[in-house]
């Protein structure tokens, strides 16, 4: 039962980790190899503010931090995707182009980041956040947990909303089924892209604050891990499907929980990767294949 | 010139690695497959080399196996890959190379764990180090023309069109992964026979950027361009000279820049400073040049 409510809520950090990945992929047709280093960076906002300004309330932390990621992810979009889009004329030079800046990218935030907590991990101060724990029916929960629960289903809620009901999320559609298409209908990909990369930013954010709250320690490599287990949810759920990512990302958690607890926890990577390699070749679109999502 | 080689032994070393790994990714690359697994089997070769050596094994077989080893991992893996296109195929290699990183942090009795492992003897001699890097060369060039250099060339720009000209691609896929792998387990050989140390810093992202950067700077599609990348990326650091975060940033920043501005990186810009120089010269002649990828598929 411990192990339930733990693996929930790193099911939740998954799900809030691997929603940005997804939409940003299926949408805009970018695999944002600098996510796990903007979560990263969402940490690492949390660590600095807490330990220059020691007062400042836990709320205005997760706010700013979040701010902080998604202004990374407009910055990404304006200085470079949206510079790549324009200058390629073939669509696979401009993906391969896009995917290499990303990683560029992400090495650039990580070594910002290890200047900046001098190669070291780092640990919140106590004060940061005060954990208190409740005993339910003999289950330790603490309220660090019940906040990333809340947090993930409220974001999840909200992006599941953005795509389905809003006229915004409609076009967002549109843009991963047609391109050509959707640009002659009045679609505006820059205004779609600044507001998908901000809002997959943001989530990247939250769920790295709310991770580095949780295990209480802040590396500039925290975001590669995640990185993996990101692409199993995706490569399960299948591309640009919402429902079925938060689904996966609870399961891979469960399941990684379960080895980790029962079995040998170095087990665990091999099982991710034993997941990512079966679904490639029995179910390449994943569980959800009738989703809005580019081959 | 002996003077020279050994004076320079360090830089040397460091060239040829980084042109292994550029040229690794450049193989794949050039048929189409965007592989990522390059620093997988690099790491992969780099522990099972260190473990051989340290067992004490003769060099020229533990070269010859851990390529080998690379090769045909490599196509175990390539039918899963084979199907996979663009974005997937990017996820799926660097899902690899993640994967092994992983594991060599928590397989700590074969890799050492987060200290890695060192006191390698450092059996390579430079003058095989670079007649090493000299073959691949030799290889990316021969097998860049003729009619193998341009079927790999169609599949990479149109598979579906080139499968109805009769190219193997699946096999022309695959076969470009495994010499892929082969040349970054030789990478791996290189790093750990040469410095007597390997470990979990050999698999980070940072390294998968520099795999990118030697392929980027040079020109990612000529088959001079990792070669090109990995002397400039070489001798950069010698002029940062209290590097460590700072060269990163440089990489990475220059990388940018690149990618955004000169996708056709340092040979395109001298390809074409020369054409425009020529022209310069004799104003007249004006000769069209031929733009399209397939077209220069040749020259590359």
């Amino acid at each position: 039962m411990q192990y339930i409510i733990n693996g929930l809520s790193l099911g939740a950090i998954y799900a809030l980790f691997a929603l940005g990945l997804s939409i940003s992929w299926a949408g805009l047709n970018i695999l944002n190899l600098a996510h796990g280093a903007v979560f990263m960076a969402g940490a690492l906002t949390a660590w600095w503010l807490t330990t220059t300004v020691p007062a400042v309330p836990f709320a205005v932390v997760l706010v700013l931090a979040v701010a902080v990621c998604a202004a990374i992810g407009l910055l990404m979009e304006l200085l470079i995707f949206r510079r790549i889009r324009r200058q390629s004329t073939d669509e696979g030079q401009q993906t391969l182009a896009t995917v290499i800046a990303t990683v560029a990218t992400s090495s650039l935030l990580i070594a910002i980041a290890s200047q900046i907590t001098r190669n070291q991990p780092q640990g919140l101060p106590q004060s940061a956040f005060v954990v208190e724990s409740y005993t339910v029916w003999g289950v330790r929960v603490t309220n660090i947990q019940i906040i990333i629960l809340v947090c993930a289903a409220l974001a999840s809620w909200a992006v599941a909303w953005f795509i389905k009901r809003s006229k915004q999320g409609q076009a967002l559609r549109a843009l991963s089924v047609d391109r050509d298409m959707a640009t002659l209908l009045g679609v505006s990909t820059d205004r779609l892209s600044m507001a998908t990369m901000a809002g997959a930013g943001a989530m990247a954010g939250l769920a790295g604050v709310l991770l580095a709250v949780q295990t209480n320690a802040v590396d500039a490599h925290m975001g590669e891990v995640l990185l993996f287990k990101a692409f199993a949810i995706i490569i399960i759920a299948g591309v640009g499907s919402i429902g079925a990512t938060v689904a996966a990302a609870f399961a891979l958690a469960m399941v990684e929980t379960l080895v980790a607890a029962y079995w040998i926890s170095s087990m665990r990577d091999v099982v991710v990767f034993a997941l990512i390699m079966g679904f490639l070749i029995l179910r390449p679109q994943g569980i959800a294949s009738r989703a809005w999502q580019r081959a | 010139m002996i003077d020279f080689f050994t004076a320079n032994a360090p830089l040397l070393r460091n060239i040829s690695v980084l042109a292994l790994l550029g040229y690794s990714v450049h193989l794949a690359l050039r048929a189409g497959v965007f592989s990522f697994a390059t620093i997988g089997f690099f790491a992969l070769s780099g522990y099972l080399s260190a473990n051989l050596l340290l067992a004490g094994w003769a060099w020229p077989v533990v070269l010859a196996l851990t390529v080998v080893v690379g090769f045909i991992l490599a196509l175990l893996i390539s039918p899963v890959l084979t199907r996979l296109r663009h974005l997937y195929l990017a996820m799926a290699t660097l899902a690899f190379t993640l994967f092994i990183q992983s594991l060599a942090f928590s397989w700590d009795t074969y890799t050492g764990g987060a200290q890695g492992l060192f006191a390698v003897p450092r059996v390579l001699p430079i003058g095989f180090m670079l007649a090493l890097v000299a073959v691949v060369v030799l290889l990316t060039w021969a097998t860049s023309r003729g009619r193998l250099g341009r079927a790999t060339a169609a599949v990479r720009h149109d598979e579906l069109l080139s499968a109805s000209l009769g190219v193997n691609t699946n096999g022309n896929q695959a076969g470009a992964f495994a010499a892929s792998a082969a040349v970054g387990a030789a990478a791996g050989f290189v790093q750990v026979s040469t410095t007597g140390v390997f470990g979990p810093e050999n698999v980070s992202f940072g390294m998968v950027v520099q795999s990118l950067t030697v392929l980027v700077v040079g020109g990612a599609l000529y088959w001079a361009g990792p070669l090109v990348g990995a002397v400039i990326i070489g001798v950069l650091p010698l002029y940062l000279t209290n590097a460590g975060n700072w060269s990163l940033i440089l990489q990475a920043v220059v990388v940018l820049l690149i990618v955004v501005y000169q996708p056709d990186g340092v040979i395109g810009i001298v390809k074409r400073a020369v054409h425009w120089l020529v022209r310069f010269v004799r104003p007249r002649s004006d000769t069209s040049v031929p733009d399209t990828d397939t077209v220069k598929a040749g020259e590359r």
